[in-house]
């Protein structure tokens, strides 16, 4: 068959291909095409170069792309065992931050000095780096977990770096930065060697691939295993030898040691096949999913724990509603803090602000107690005092939750944002603060000292939306912070959920924030609600009133 | 002072970086051939050039860089088909499998192709040109192109694919005049 011999409307088809604007059925039909005539595929060959060759852009789009790994600031590659892969498209905007950063502080310090001829670096040192990107996953999950080894994951929501890690007993879930999940049922022995990759010694692990993720690669100590799109499961036995269990998609296997066929498909598993590997070779074996621990056991945590994991409440809800209903006191309800609710950080002036005492954001009232939110507008601040500081110092992780919502009004050029933040009380530097909130144009918010990272799309105005914040505060590894916003339709999971709204990049800060402050800008009004701060992702999505809770002894 | 680990890491990225840029448009044109749409293949070659990274320690530097990579971007197309699939256009298997070997094959002479290509395109009038630069601007639709120019669609698609077809008989006439035959 010649170019001339293709069906009349095959090179219609590619101009569609080509232009984005193919229908399902005309995909069909060009798939059709492509797979019937050797002489499709080479003219679809030809049309793509003729494409992309006239792209005088191409190669610097290319250049653009493939810079995560070409750019000179790139961090090392790992020598074998030991690497780091950079989030997928991340890097970039690391290196952006880092210069904007170095030169926004290069900026500030000649200013100040020329302002007030003192040298800044004689002031308290600024405590915040941001640093390169080791974290590689996080323990998601643990349930009746007992480590060995040294530096043992200390609770659910850490995150880990490169590490060696042996688990006694329990099971638990690591999420790879890649999307990747093992599942390990002690007694296991693991490297975590990057996000990409992992080595166990002995032991059983479940891997759940990830849709987006590169192949992920599991050594042990027979074979390799690179994931397509895969379920599987591997028990290594203490003398190395190893059974792969397929249960959903494939598994390319890789012999550590024997020949290494230049094609890389050296043997590639199915679903519902399994095999038995040692140094004498390997042979098919009968699947047994049952053998292996799927999942972490979903367990209920007790109520008292979750109230003990609760650091500080705050319902807005009055004692007694007063007329007008809007001027009722809402400034001392809650537990967890020192003081009420003030307009300044050092000032006994109340906060302004008005209550709504009979409205909730809440979706549903588990106790009258919680009846009532508070609106901020016109550039109000409302602050307190928390008796138990989040501390940045130490190993620990906080969890912040709270309902948020704008109430739409005129449309001015600014000054319509709304937020949460943790404080300082040294309010010397304006920008050291934790801050989760709702910009301007209506995107969601997380912002940390210099670092601002919002997400499109926007959020509807009027509509009540569920923040939650995690801090991962570490004494000598990196903290980071993370934002994810629910909508109304949303179900709040149980557990730690896998996508988060914003992500900071990690960060080294040993600062205590002692308070928060929530705000509403000059033209803005928000009505904030339910607020919870405490050490689990259960402390913060239990929406009981942590009266009905039962107490610690 | 440098440590040996780093200057062995600035030699690797040194050859990795050198490696690329001889071969990236042909490893995109590889995924851009198995992935029809071509941001999901911007994708795909984003993480295909990290996993490069990531495994370079594991090239073989006697082979062939573009025969390894191809080898990695097959599976992260594989991988990335699983995701896409329900959502969005994507060859099936099979045809993924076939297209791979030929591909590669193809793109072989890619490089002489192209320098063929400007020629051809040189040659061709002004507003021909301007047709076929507009048509690959990412961020236009031939119907947006064709409102802009008071032509219909059908028309501008006409013309497209006879400019196309020219090109690619062009190439391959100078190919069999000027160079090695792929």
């Amino acid at each position: 068959m010649t170019v001339q011999d293709l069906p009349p409307n095959f090179d219609q088809l590619l101009n569609r291909l080509i232009d984005s604007q193919l229908s399902e059925t005309e995909f069909e039909e060009l798939e059709q095409y492509l797979i019937a005539h050797p002489q499709a595929r080479q003219t679809y060959f030809d049309y793509l170069d003729i494409n992309t060759g006239i792209q005088e852009s191409n190669v610097e789009r290319l250049k653009q792309l493939d810079q995560i790994v070409t750019a000179e600031t790139y961090q090392s590659k790992p020598s074998s065992k030991y690497s780091d892969v950079a989030p997928k498209g991340k890097l970039l905007s690391v290196f952006k931050y880092v210069a904007v950063a170095a030169a926004s502080v290069a900026l500030m310090l000649s200013i100040d000095w020329y302002m007030t001829g003192r040298i800044y670096l004689e002031k308290k040192p600024v405590a915040a780096t941001a640093i390169d990107l080791p974290y590689v996953a996080t323990l998601s999950r643990a349930n009746d977990c007992v480590w060995g080894a040294d530096n043992p994951p200390l609770f659910s929501g850490q995150r880990l770096l490169s590490n060696e890690l042996y688990l006694e007993q329990g099971v638990a879930e690591f999420r790879f930065d890649s999307g990747v999940r093992l599942v390990l049922e002690g007694p296991t022995r693991i490297n975590i060697d990057s996000a990409n990759s992992a080595t166990v010694d002995s032991g059983s692990v479940v891997l759940h691939g990830y849709e987006a993720a590169p192949e992920f690669e599991l050594i042990t100590p027979q074979a390799k295993f690179f994931d397509i799109g895969t379920e599987y499961g591997t028990k290594v036995a203490e003398d190395g030898s190893t059974e792969l269990h397929v249960f959903e998609g494939q598994v390319r296997i890789q012999p550590i040691e024997g020949i290494v066929k230049d094609d890389p498909n050296n043997l590639v598993l199915n679903a519902g096949e399994a095999r038995h590997i040692d140094q004498k070779g390997d042979a098919a074996i009968v699947l047994k999913p049952q053998d292996f621990k799927h999942e972490v056991p979903g367990k209920t945590k007790n109520l008292k724990v979750v109230r003990e994991e609760l650091i500080a409440y705050d319902s807005f809800h009055p004692e007694k509603i007063i007329a007008p209903k809007e001027t009722s006191n809402w400034r001392q309800a809650g537990v967890g803090w020192k003081n009420s609710w003030r307009k300044q950080l050092n000032g006994s002036e109340p906060a302004r602000g008005l209550s709504h005492p009979q409205k909730t954001l809440q979706p549903q009232l588990l106790s009258p107690h919680q009846s009532g939110c508070i609106e901020l507008g016109g550039g109000q601040s409302a602050w307190r005092s928390l008796k138990k500081p989040i501390r940045l110092d130490t190993d620990a992780i906080y969890y912040i939750s709270f309902f948020i919502q704008k109430k739409s009004g005129p449309k001015t050029s600014g000054n319509l944002y709304g937020n949460f933040s943790f404080q300082t009380i040294d309010q010397s530097d304006s920008n050291k603060k934790i801050l989760f909130g709702i910009t301007s144009e209506n995107y969601p918010i997380l912002h940390y000292n210099l670092q601002h990272v919002e997400r499109a799309p926007p959020l509807s105005e009027d509509k009540p939306y569920f923040f939650v914040g995690k801090i991962v505060a570490s004494k000598d590894s990196p903290d980071q912070v993370f934002l994810r916003a629910f909508s109304g339709e949303e179900t709040i999971p149980d557990q730690e959920p896998l996508v988060w709204t914003c992500t900071s990049d990690p960060f080294r800060d040993s600062t205590t924030f002692e308070c928060i402050r929530l705000y509403a800008g000059k033209s803005s009004k928000y009505l904030f609600d339910e607020l919870r701060i405490g050490t689990s992702w259960e402390s913060v999505v239990n929406f009981q009133d942590p009266d009905d809770m039962p107490e610690g002894d | 002072m440098s440590t040996p680990t780093s200057l062995t890491d600035q030699n690797d990225r040194g050859m990795f970086t050198s490696l690329l840029n001889r071969e990236r448009l042909r490893i995109f044109g590889y995924i851009r051939a198995l992935v029809p749409h071509n941001p999901d293949a911007e994708d795909v070659y984003q993480h295909v050039c990290l996993t490069l990274w990531n495994k370079f320690s594991e090239f073989d530097q006697e082979r062939d860089f573009f025969s390894w990579a191809c080898g990695i971007a097959f599976f992260t197309v594989c991988n990335f088909r699983r995701s896409a699939q329900r959502d969005r256009h994507f060859f099936n298997q099979e045809l993924i499998e076939t297209m791979s070997m030929e591909r590669m094959h193809h793109l072989s002479n890619h490089n002489i192709r192209l320098e063929l290509l400007q020629d051809c395109f040189n040659s061709l009038g002004a507003a021909d040109q301007e047709l076929l630069l507009q048509a690959t601007f990412e961020k236009q639709s031939i119907k947006e192109f064709a409102e802009k120019a008071g032509k219909t669609v059908q028309t501008l698609y006409n013309r497209l694919s006879t400019l196309r077809r020219e090109l690619a008989q062009c190439i391959l006439r100078k190919l069999k005049s000027e160079g090695p035959s792929s």
